[in-house]
């Protein structure tokens, strides 16, 4: 078994943004080194105008990023955005990534001409020592003290001109977030840039050359630094009842609650207008164009099947705002704290929250986050976990199955139970992640459990701009895909739905002699076990590329099948075509299939091998089987 | 017969689009673009 680091590879935007060849070898190399969660991705977007996504936690940034930036003299810059390190002594291959681009050792790089070292201008304990081990280096270097206002607010006192005299470097102030200080930073980073540099080679520290440089650094503070007078107190006093090991978890658990209920309520009124805008567009154009093939195309293929998937464009917005919310205010890495003894009860290290919780959004950033792990096996255990997360493809098969099947009914007086059901499949990914990692690693990989410890930021005021585009962010990478690969593949759908036609004379539905028809009929044998009609075995199919793809083959199966029961909202007509048992049991299958082939292949590139891929196929859906064919028969005796 | 050959050109376009996005590999596809871009 062998893992390996790779090499971030370019996208298509990215090569789009290298205007010319020329302009890469000219530009300036700016690197961007910093402790964890100082904000130097924020810096980064501030200098180049990027949209990297920025988090209040430590591990958001993994690999090595890269964007251009004009100073104000006009000259181009190269900016490389590096995961957070406390030290060139790296230990998880986050950390290598930091360390060899820091030291020219990554292949096919040259090193930095210049380094930014990104300091949160509140929290200066840690990257003094950081500072002082780059300078070993011998690279020309800037200090940017970012965060300034909030240092500011707080009664922080920082000599700036001694620091700069003690460290023999420039110190600039920036606010990141609001595009403060960038200017200057640039006009730093070209003032030292022309400076005569030694590089001796550099080697890793002693325990007494690590001892001194803490001293010194301890020195420079005391000298440069003055604590505010009146200490900023609220993030303790809330740390004192958000952190408490009975309230804590009460408050958590209250907060997820809250999120699955607003996700459910708040969300309606948006889906049904875009639910009847799309109505309107099929019904205009049933009236525009005569019957024919292309009207099938665009009203049963493209309308019904890409009208399925995008309703839910408000309730995919709706939880990321929560999302990002919690993690903008620094209360996600206090969940983590919570979960730490629960995951470490259950064979998970401690750093597999931060990829886990990025796997809500999708797996393929969670697996990568797995980077922040140093112990292989620790994170080979939370990529294998990662795709069992409730990712936002997942949320239209569950909100069209729930909102099909169960009744919007109050419970208790004051929850919906159609969210308490969103609530429970949530619950049941987490706890089917956690009881795979026990069974691997108290089972297959037994070994001591290793410490967890991560720096808690202080609470924070979310930034409403970085809010609002966090979410529109990831509604826009939604619609695209609805546009490109649903779009695409519903077309194809559509195609084998409707072709070969059927034979004269015939009495059952167009789609029964079709070749979708012949596949779901020869996949039904199966699937009947399982209580799947041979309609869910045609979307499975497509639905392996991604699974929203499957609640839009459904919409476009059942429009191109016609007949009774078939028009109107595709909930409607599953609850007139399948049974309850049927819908439980595609519930249960939707928690556990491999139903994402980006996952496979993002796992193969992070672990170097198709074994993994492989062993991660193989049981997400054998479990899934097996938990299908469970509710199925369960739901079935109790009468559904 | 318009609509219908119409409509199988799309469905053509979307088969393509469908094999090019899902089992050319990745570096291959950005490489080819890359490639193009430097062309024009």
């Amino acid at each position: 078994m062998s893992l390996q680091v790779p090499e971030a590879q370019p996208s298509v935007a990215d090569i789009a943004n290298d205007t010319a060849a020329t302009q890469r070898t000219a530009a300036l190399r700016v690197a961007l080194i910093g402790n964890p969660n100082c904000g130097k991705t924020a810096l980064f977007n501030a200098l180049t105008g990027a949209r990297q996504k920025v988090a209040n936690y430590a591990g958001v940034t993994v690999e090595r990023k890269e964007g251009l930036a004009q100073s104000p003299s006009g000259a181009m810059l190269r900016v490389l955005d590096l995961p957070g390190t406390y030290s060139l002594r790296a230990r998880s291959p986050d950390e290598v990534v930091t360390r060899d681009v820091a030291l020219g050792r990554l292949e096919g790089e040259t090193p930095p001409d210049v380094m930014i070292c990104v300091a949160d201008a509140t929290n200066l304990r840690l990257v003094l020592r950081l500072v002082l081990e780059l300078k070993q280096i011998g690279r020309p270097m800037v200090l940017a003290m970012n965060m300034y206002d909030i240092a500011e607010r707080q009664g922080w006192s920082i000599d700036l001109a001694r620091l700069s005299q003690e460290l023999a470097m420039p110190v600039v102030t920036t606010v990141a977030t609001r595009r403060r200080g960038m200017d200057k930073l640039l006009a730093a980073v070209e003032s030292v840039s022309g400076a005569a540099h030694e590089s001796p080679a550099w080697r890793e520290p002693s325990a007494a050359e690590l001892r001194a440089a803490h001293a010194e650094a301890e020195r420079i503070r005391k000298t440069c630094i003055r604590p505010p007078s009146h200490p900023d107190t609220l993030t303790g006093r809330l740390d004192s009842v958000l952190l408490h090991p009975v309230v804590g978890v009460a408050i958590l658990l209250a907060v997820l609650f809250f999120m699955f209920q607003a996700v459910f309520s708040w969300a309606q009124p948006p889906m049904d207008l875009i639910k009847s805008a799309f109505d309107h567009l099929s019904t205009l154009i049933t009236q525009v164009m005569p019957d024919g093939v292309l009207r099938s195309l665009i009203c049963d293929g493209i309308i019904s099947g890409v009208g399925s998937v995008l309703v839910f464009v408000p309730q995919i917005m709706i939880l990321f705002l929560f999302i990002i919310l919690l993690e903008d205010s620094g209360y996600m890495a206090r969940a983590a704290f919570l979960m730490d003894k629960i995951m470490g009860g259950a064979g998970l290290h401690g750093r597999a929250f931060i990829p886990l919780l990025s796997s809500f959004a999708c797996a393929i950033p969670g697996i990568m986050g797995a980077r922040v792990i140093d112990n292989k096996r620790d994170r080979l255990t939370t990529i294998l976990v990662a795709p069992l997360m409730t990712c936002s493809a997942r949320i239209p098969v569950y909100t069209l199955i729930i909102s099909a099947f169960v009744p919007n009914r109050a419970v208790w007086g004051f929850a919906s139970l159609q969210g308490l059901v969103m609530f429970g499949l949530y619950a049941t990914g987490i706890l089917s992640a956690l009881a795979v990692g026990f069974v691997v690693r108290k089972i297959f990989w037994r070994g001591a459990a290793e410490p967890f410890l991560m720096e808690l930021p202080a609470y924070k005021r979310p930034d409403a701009k970085n809010v609002a585009m966090g979410v529109l962010t990831r509604g826009k990478i939604f619609v695209k895909r609805a546009g490109t690969v649903i779009l695409a593949m519903m077309i194809v759908v559509w195609f084998l739905s409707s072709v070969p036609g059927p034979p004269p004379g015939a009495t059952e539905p167009a789609i029964n002699y079709s070749f979708a028809g012949m596949i779901g009929h020869g996949l039904e044998p199966l699937l009947r076990p399982i209580g799947f009609t041979w309609q869910i075995a045609v979307a499975l199919i497509p639905g392996m590329a991604a699974r929203e793809v499957a609640v839009a083959a459904l919409g476009t199966v059942y429009a191109v099948s016609g007949g009774e029961g078939a028009t109107g909202p595709l909930a409607g007509v599953l609850h007139a075509h399948w049974s309850l048992a049927t819908a439980m049991a595609l519930l249960a299958w939707y928690v556990f299939a491999p139903q994402c082939a980006a996952t496979l292949g993002v796992i193969k590139r992070e672990t170097n091998s198709w074994t993994w891929p492989l062993v991660t196929f193989v049981y997400m859906l054998v479990l899934a089987y097996a938990a299908a064919f469970a509710t199925y028969h369960i739901a079935q005796a109790f009468g559904a | 017969m318009v609509q219908a050959v119409v409509a199988y050109i799309i469905v053509a376009l979307a088969c393509a689009w469908v094999v090019w996005r899902l089992f050319v590999p990745r570096k291959i596809r950005t490489d080819l673009i890359a490639r193009l871009q430097r062309r024009r």
